[in-house]
């Protein structure tokens, strides 16, 4: 129970500097009312005359983060997909919140028997922004590049893929070299992007996105704003807004604070300081609290270049050091408990397997039988966001079994050029996406394989390849939940929890769905409720 | 016009004057002198209200019937500069290195008169040529760098009675300047008081040159002012032996204008040093130095007043008695 | 004096020259470079080293830091990586907000110091200059952006008179680009004119003691007159060397204050840039900021010519 108040206290630090800014601010106005009284007192205006509101056809959102660039071919961030993806890009098929795939640029597709040939039927009267006709010569484009990427989220997926062709305009046939039954449901995320053809050529590349969605990417101002407008000769239903107004504002105490003064609509992520206020929007009529599943879990990794973590007994150590009920602090109880990396309510091949559920004893007898009582883990973190808190509650709960842990923050890049890319640590902690079949060795997004040669696992591999392989859904299903469990065993990396976001907005704001695809916000049916 | 009445002043605890009678008469030109450190430019900046913000003052400095001590800032600021002019001992620190010269001279007039623009410069004019200037039209362009130790010192003097003070406190004016400088001043200070048929207040640690200017005298020592008379009652009967000690260590001071005769010969030192502030002995301050201390000097002396007002405060008063 | 400028002029671009060296070399000390904060977690197993290729950061450092300071000699200040935006451009954009602030920051700081700092020292015996201590311990102990917090949300969130944040130009709409800027230059002053009214306390305290300052008050001048009219000037020639040092603080607090305020300034850029590895808007950045600050350095040291005739006098007689 005492790591929870360490947890509590590093949030109350966060929260302390906020309460004495509110004190004062009541303080100086001299007036004994209550704070949060007096917020509405001043917002009243705005929210309670919808009529006013209701008109504007323009929905004004803060994003947290801004990408290098807008070059989608090159740039990983998930802040170029936040504003873009559906707004502006589409690809191929649409991966629903259910997990259905629907069409989006294909209008039907099939699949032949041995699960290796797709074949599309390309929508007609699609138009890209920049006016151009949209046809199959473009999607033909678009995989191809797609495959070469260096952005394994565009490239990864297409690993299998024997070859592209368009036997006529409106048709388009995928042949892979082997089955994968994740292959469509990829090409309704990054993997499925469709450009314009040679826009890897265009001096735009990088200062805007360019696609066939219902927004046109229109201005961008970098760190203050993106705008983008309705796109008239849009294919599909057009959206209610005429234009969507982001505003790039990293500082959530100051974005939060402009939701208060009625200058925004929408705070789309809180994810760091911001935490504790969730509470008191979600207790204000004003204003709408929604919890998006991030499609990501918080999980701790070890490298495989340290001696002692080649020794089971020591992961299995550490794996019974971790209480996830209580990292939930760090994430003010908007989180779930998750032993298997995967997002527990999203994918049916879930359970509520935990092979090395919080057993500080065992993790200590584990540690002696292994000979390293005296164990000592160097912890590179990240100082934004969430993480300088996690690292709180790991370093006071591996402490707690013994293992000195020696954490040192960096900044984002450093922190990628030395953990996730680099191997110079002893382990790492991230919010990441939980994709699994990411995590094999020739699978991309995995920082046990660097630098290499990493960490290949047969029997992990090997599942990994067969349960992609299966076309039967079912079977696929069950080998899935086979190989989360095999991972999770493994105990090389640790799932911690699921995360969800808070999303905060007007109370008459609707239409945001909560489940985010491929990190979209996505605003193709948001409007004003009432 | 100016008597001062049982003042005391204070610092830390330490009183470094302490004058229970000094007046100054109008038309008269008086003269203030001591060793160094007796406590001059103090009793000087005790009339002009300049004294050090931690300073305790108490007595009375009644200046033409008004209590000067009982002034607040603002209301001496309007006896300063314009019914007593002011000049000090080092010119060249006294001026404003940043402000020219005309407009430091005709400060007292814009702030104590109605006088605006061509008016004033025409005064500032005048002025400079009163204190004996040349060129005085671009003189007040000038900066006080640009002129020399003497005509930094007419400078100063021209801007003290550019309001027309009837009082003139000049504390040290001379002391920094070569000799033959020095002699063109004091005659400057002379005939102005005589002109303007303005006091003056003249301090100084040279008898020689007290002698030279004023007509009466007041020997301070230790913040106590020891003897006052008749210049030549002073010289020619010293009382308080600190006045003959004075007097003693400028020996054969003749009696004429011949200027470079009283200034010849620089004051000798007289047995012992002035004591540090808090120093002092009780009783008379000069017993620790005096030849014909006696155990009566351990109590401050009454004073003792004969004709001429010629008043001194001494248990043993003598007449050039030590040697 | 032509000499005294030459000379003033070639350690001028000496320093620049330093500066530049130890900013290039500091930038390389970050861990990661820009093609890893272009793919960040995302990048694929494959051979990315052609990305580098392409950018050129496969070059010798050497030859990098020569060609930017050819392209800096001739006025090119280069391009960012990733966006490929040009860094005069930007930094254009950008200088709106920035100068606002610090130009703003300077109009209110530097009278409000002079008033406070002056009163001070005139009362420094007196009770009352407590409160001006009072007042600058405090603006110096609090954080700047704990104060720019706390105006936003007093006076955006609570009494929702100025906006929390944002920028809007001045070209585009003044009366709201001034009300925009408000509680960040109110926020940015609260430190600097704390820090430059202790200055001008200790510089006006000093000349207090001058004795021109007892000639002024001898010649009818009230304390605060001759504070006021010759202590200032006087006091000011220290002052304009710390002023011209804390134009750098300015700098420094706008970065802050930018950030709180959501104000895409040049202190923004540096750091957005600086988090993003894009090395040369950073480089670039650091030397026309460190140019400014050594011109103004520059000026400063003719300026005091001006202010004091002394100097002005010794300096033409030098030559
Ligand atoms: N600001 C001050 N604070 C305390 N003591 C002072 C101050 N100024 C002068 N004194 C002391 O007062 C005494 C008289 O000084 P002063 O009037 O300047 O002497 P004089 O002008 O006769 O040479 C000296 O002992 C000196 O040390
Ligand atoms: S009172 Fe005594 S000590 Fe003082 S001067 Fe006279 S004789 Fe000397
Ligand atoms: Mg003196």
């Amino acid at each position: 129970m005492k790591a929870i108040q360490i947890a509590r206290k590093s949030g109350r630090r966060r929260g302390f500097a906020f309460a004495i800014v509110a004190a004062l601010a009541v303080a100086a106005c001299g007036s004994s009312d209550d704070a949060s009284e007096t917020v509405e007192d001043s917002t009243t205006e705005e929210t309670t005359a919808p009529s006013e509101e209701a008109k504007s056809t323009t929905l004004i959102v803060t994003l947290a983060q801004e990408p290098a660039s807008w070059d989608y071919y090159t740039v990983g961030a998930n802040a170029l997909r936040v504003p873009t993806f559906y707004n502006v890009s589409e690809s191929i098929v649409e991966l629903r919140p259910d997990g259905t795939i629907v069409p989006m640029l294909a209008e039907s597709w099939e699949m032949s028997a041995d699960g290796l040939v797709y074949t599309f039927k390309i929508r007609s009267g699609v138009k890209f922004h920049d006016g151009t006709d949209m046809d199959s010569a473009d999607v033909v484009y678009s995989m191809k590049i797609n495959a070469k990427s260096p952005n394994s989220k565009l490239s990864a997926p297409h690993a299998y893929v024997a070859s592209v062709t368009a036997p006529d305009a409106s048709t388009v046939v995928i042949t892979l070299k082997q089955p994968s039954s994740t292959y469509l449901k990829n090409l309704g995320m990054s993997a499925g992007y469709v450009v314009p053809e040679n826009w890897l050529d265009s001096p735009d590349l990088t200062l805007k996105v360019m696609g066939t969605g219902p927004f046109v990417f229109s201005d961008y101002k970098a760190d203050t704003t993106l705008t983008l407008t309705r796109f008239e000769d849009y294919w599909g239903a057009k959206p209610y807004f005429e234009v969507i107004d982001f505003r790039f504002i990293d500082d959530e105490t100051a974005a939060l604070n402009g939701l208060l003064a009625g200058e925004y609509d929408v705070v789309s992520k809180v994810l760091a300081e911001g935490i504790e206020r969730v509470e008191s929007f979600t207790t204000d009529s004003k204003f709408k609290v929604q919890f998006e599943s991030a499609n990501e879990n918080s999980f701790m990794w070890l490298s495989v270049k340290e001696k002692a973590f080649k020794d089971i007994r020591v992961r299995q150590a550490i794996a019974h050091a971790i209480n996830r009920e209580e990292a939930l602090a760090v994430y003010d109880n908007y989180a779930d408990v998750a032993c298997l990396l995967v997002i527990p309510d999203a994918e049916p091949y879930n359970s509520d397997y935990c092979p090395y559920p919080y057993d500080p004893e065992k993790s200590k007898a584990l540690l002696k039988e292994a000979g390293y009582e005296n164990l000592e883990i160097d912890f590179p973190f990240v100082t934004v966001a969430s993480h300088p808190f996690t690292m709180e509650v790991l370093t006071q709960q591996l402490t707690a079994v013994g293992i000195k842990v020696n954490s040192r923050g960096l900044d984002l890049n450093t922190w990628i050029a030395e953990t996730w890319t680099g191997g110079v640590y002893g382990m790492g902690e991230v919010r990441d996406s939980a994709d699994i079949l990411q995590w094999g060795c020739k699978g991309g997004r995995n920082p046990l394989g660097n630098p290499k040669p990493g960490l290949c696992i047969k029997e992990f591999e090997d599942q990994l390849a067969k349960a992609d392989a299966f076309i039967n859904y079912d079977e696929h299903l069950k080998a899935m939940n086979t190989l989360v469990k095999t991972f999770a065993d493994l105990a090389w990396v640790n799932s911690i929890a699921a995360v969800k976001v808070p999303q905060i907005m007007k109370a008459n704001v609707t239409g945001i769905p909560t489940v985010s695809i491929n990190n979209a916000f996505d605003l193709r049916t948001a409007t004003w409720g009432n | 016009m100016l008597q001062l009445r049982d003042v005391r002043v204070v610092i830390d605890g330490h009183e470094i004057i302490r004058i229970d009678e000094l007046d100054l008469a109008p038309g008269s030109r008086l003269g203030l002198v001591g060793e160094s450190g007796s406590g001059k430019t103090m009793t000087a900046k005790a009339i002009a209200g300049l004294l050090p913000d931690e300073s305790k003052v108490s007595g009375s400095v009644i200046f033409e019937g008004q209590d000067l001590l009982t002034l607040n800032d603002r209301e001496m600021s309007k006896v300063r500069g314009k019914r007593i002019g002011f000049v000090f001992q080092d010119p060249a620190r006294s001026l404003n290195p940043m402000m020219r010269i005309g407009k430091q001279v005709s400060e007292a007039i814009r702030i104590h008169s109605d006088l605006k623009g061509d008016a004033v410069t025409a005064k500032v004019i005048d002025l400079l040529h009163q204190v004996q200037l040349p060129e005085p039209e671009t003189l007040l362009r000038r900066y006080p760098h640009q002129l020399s130790g003497g005509q930094q010192q007419r400078v100063m003097i021209a801007a003290a009675i550019a309001a027309d003070p009837d009082l003139l406190i000049a504390d040290e004016p001379t002391t920094a300047l070569d000799v033959t400088v020095q002699e063109e001043i004091l005659r400057l200070l002379i005939s102005l008081s005589e002109e303007r048929k303005m006091s003056l207040m003249f301090v100084s640690h040279d008898l020689g040159v007290i002698r030279f200017v004023c007509d009466r005298v007041a020997v301070i020592y230790g913040g106590n002012i020891v003897e006052s008379g008749r210049i030549e009652d002073v010289v020619a009967h010293p009382m308080h032996r600190y006045t003959a000690a004075l007097l003693a260590a400028n020996p054969g001071m003749p009696k004429d204008d011949n200027f470079s005769a009283f200034i010849g010969k620089r004051l000798q030192t007289i047995t012992g040093s002035v004591p540090a502030v808090g120093k002092f002995p009780s009783g008379c301050r000069f017993r620790n130095r005096c030849l014909s201390a006696t155990d009566a000097c351990s109590t401050m002396p009454s004073p003792i007043t004969t004709g001429n007002d010629h008043r001194y405060l001494c248990w043993n008063p003598g007449d050039r008695g030590q040697s | 004096m032509l000499k005294h400028i030459f000379r003033s002029f070639f350690t001028l671009i000496f320093a620049a020259l330093v500066g530049s060296v130890v900013v290039f070399v500091l930038l390389r000390q970050l861990g990661g470079d820009v093609v890893t904060a272009m793919l960040g977690k995302e990048a694929a197993p494959i051979d990315v080293s052609y990305l580098r290729e392409e950018l050129g950061l496969n070059q010798p450092l050497i030859v990098q830091y020569l060609n930017w300071l050819g392209d800096i000699a001739r006025g090119d200040l280069g391009t960012s990586y990733a966006m490929k935006l040009d860094v005069f451009t930007e930094m254009m954009r950008r200088l709106g907000p920035t100068a606002m602030l610090t130009i703003g920051g300077l109009i209110v700081s530097v009278p409000l110091s002079l008033i406070l700092g002056t009163y001070s020292a005139i009362n420094a015996k007196k009770i009352r200059s407590g409160f001006v201590d009072v007042f600058t311990t405090v603006g110096i102990a609090v954080p700047t952006f704990w104060v720019g917090l706390l105006f936003a949300l007093l006076f955006g969130v609570r009494l929702g008179w100025l906006p929390t944040g944002g920028y809007i130009p001045f070209t585009e709409d003044p009366l709201q680009s001034i009300r925009s800027v408000i509680l960040p230059v109110a926020a940015l002053s609260l430190g600097v004119t704390s820090v430059f009214t202790r200055y001008v306390r200790t510089a006006m305290l000093d000349v207090m003691n001058e004795d021109f300052m007892r000639s002024a008050m001898a010649r009818g001048r009230t304390r605060r007159g001759a504070a006021i009219i010759h202590g200032v000037r006087n006091a000011s020639i220290p002052l304009v060397t710390v002023a011209a040092l804390q134009f750098g603080q300015l700098i420094a607090g706008a970065v802050v204050v930018e950030n709180v305020f959501v104000l895409p300034g040049i202190g923004r850029l540096i750091v957005i840039s600086t988090l993003g590895r894009e090395v040369v808007v950073v480089q670039s950045l650091a030397m026309v900021l460190m140019l400014i600050i050594l011109i103004l350095n520059f000026l400063v040291d003719i300026a005091y010519g001006f202010l004091d005739p002394r100097i002005r006098d010794k300096e033409s007689v030098d030559v």
